[in-house]
This record gives C-alpha cells, sequence and structure tokens, in this order.
C-alpha cells in the first residue's frame, strides 16, 4: 500500500477506534489525517511524473496547500459553469473533496470549540475515500494530468 | 451579502431536503469565511440514524453534489462547505447551532 493509502485506514481506524464515547483528540486527528491522505495522493501522483527519482521528494515539499485550494475551487467553478459535462464528474469530485477536507483539517487542528461527531469523522474519511475512488479512475486520463500540473505549478495558465 | 444570497441558498436547501428525505432530516447553515478568508456557506445536515448508521457514505455524497448542482456556485459566490450529525448523537449531546429552528 501506498502512504498515502496507510493513511486513509489510519484516519478510519482512528475514527472507530473507541466503540462508545469517541474521544475529540481521536476523532480530529481522524479528520486530519484524512486530508492528508487525499494530499499525498495527488502530490505522489504529481511528483511520480518526474523522471529523476531522488528529486520527487524535494519536489513533494514545494506544493503549496493554500494554492492547491485555490486550483481546485478554480476547477469546481469551471465544471459547473461548463455545464457540467459527465466526463468531468470524478475529477470535480476530488477537487471539491480536497477543498472540504482542507478546511476541515483547519478546525479539526485548531478550533478547540468545534465538537466533533463520529458521523461527521468518518463522513469526512468517506469523502477522501471517493476521491480515492474517482482519482483511481480517471488518474491516466488528460484532463486529470492537466489538474496534477497546475497543482504543481498554481501559477501556469489554465490547461 | 449574506441577506442577498440567502433565497438561492434557501431554495437549493429546500430541494436537497425534500429529495433525500427522511434520510436528511434538516439542514442549517451559515455563511462566514473559511480558513483562508473565503466567503464561504457552511452547511449542517443532520441526518436519520439509519442513514449514518448505514448508508452514510452514500447519502453524504448526494447530499454534497446535490447541493452544489442547486446552489449554481458560479453565480453564488460562496464555497459550500458540510458537516453531518446523525439524530442520536444531536440528541446526546445536543449543540445549539444544529437544532431545527435557527434558520
Amino acid at each position: 500500500m501506498s502512504f498515502a493509502d496507510d493513511l486513509l485506514e489510519q484516519a478510519y481506524h482512528l475514527a472507530k477506534l473507541e466503540s462508545d464515547e469517541p474521544k475529540q483528540a481521536c476523532l480530529r486527528r481522524a479528520v486530519s489525517t484524512a486530508y492528508y491522505a487525499l494530499f499525498h495522493l495527488l502530490i505522489d501522483e504529481a511528483v511520480g511524473n518526474w523522471g529523476i527519482a531522488r528529486q520527487r521528494s524535494i519536489l513533494a515539499r514545494t506544493f503549496d496547500h493554500g494554492k492547491m485550494k485555490s486550483i481546485c475551487e478554480d476547477h469546481v467553478r469551471y465544471f459547473y459553469s461548463s455545464g457540467q459535462p459527465e466526463s468531468g464528474a470524478q475529477l470535480k469530485n476530488v477537487a471539491q473533496t480536497f477543498v472540504q477536507l482542507q478546511e476541515k483539517r483547519h478546525t479539526a487542528d485548531y478550533d478547540n470549540a468545534f465538537v466533533w461527531s463520529r458521523t461527521n469523522a468518518v463522513a469526512a474519511i468517506d469523502m477522501a475515500a471517493g476521491a480515492f475512488s474517482d482519482w483511481g479512475s480517471i488518474r491516466a486520463q488528460e484532463a486529470a494530468q492537466d489538474y496534477l500540473l497546475q497543482l504543481f505549478l498554481p501559477k501556469i495558465p489554465r490547461v | 451579502m449574506a441577506v442577498q444570497k440567502q433565497p438561492q441558498i434557501n431554495a437549493a436547501v429546500a430541494d436537497v431536503m425534500h429529495g433525500l428525505s427522511p434520510s436528511v432530516r434538516y439542514i442549517r447553515y451559515d455563511i462566514g469565511q473559511d480558513w483562508s478568508g473565503q466567503w464561504a456557506v457552511f452547511f449542517r445536515v443532520l441526518l436519520s440514524d439509519d442513514a449514518a448508521r448505514n448508508r452514510l457514505r452514500d447519502i453524504a455524497t448526494s447530499v454534497v453534489s446535490l447541493t452544489s448542482e442547486r446552489l449554481d456556485l458560479p453565480s453564488l459566490g460562496l464555497f459550500p462547505y458540510f458537516d453531518f450529525r446523525s439524530e442520536s448523537e444531536q440528541v446526546n449531546r445536543p449543540e445549539p447551532g444544529w437544532e431545527p429552528s435557527l434558520n
């Protein structure tokens, strides 16, 4: 299993750790881990295209969470403004889930006033799992590869 | 901004609640800023216990997809975020923002 897959599995493990009254710490770590699972899935896919293997981990550190969010938001808006083409639905789901999970990650990590329920935490992880599944179906498509390039190089014009 | 957008959001919420009842018991929302300072709409979706326990992934996916479709995101100018909770979780640990009478 890849690191991203391991993180997704770890997220479920944390969310379901206690049977009755889940600890907020477990639910928060579960949600945060679900975001990082999707984050690492996408950056691993992006840097995997780089031909020199030893440079990939260096490139992976250049990804910027905020800029990735911005690219994903643009992608979701573009999908809806272009008439919701069926061919783009799965990539839109990946992009929308990334934005959702990033916000949840911030809430989980920094907002101690927010009370997490197990349903909410598992729903977030399920969203990540859905994005994994969608990505697996489309990862070889040109649009998906263009999306990865934009995540990697957010300043380039929309491909 | 919040007042201007409310009719569009209320219409979307009504559609989604109608389409996904009884799994979706009700939906509340607030307009605010996300972590990056962008304006957003934060939906709180209360699910039946059965839906939360047995169909969470499907129903959450449907809520996100259907609401996003109905909102007409490009014209709304707000990005939607979704939180979920089951009825029994709300009964056992009540949160004021999740009560049915706020909107």
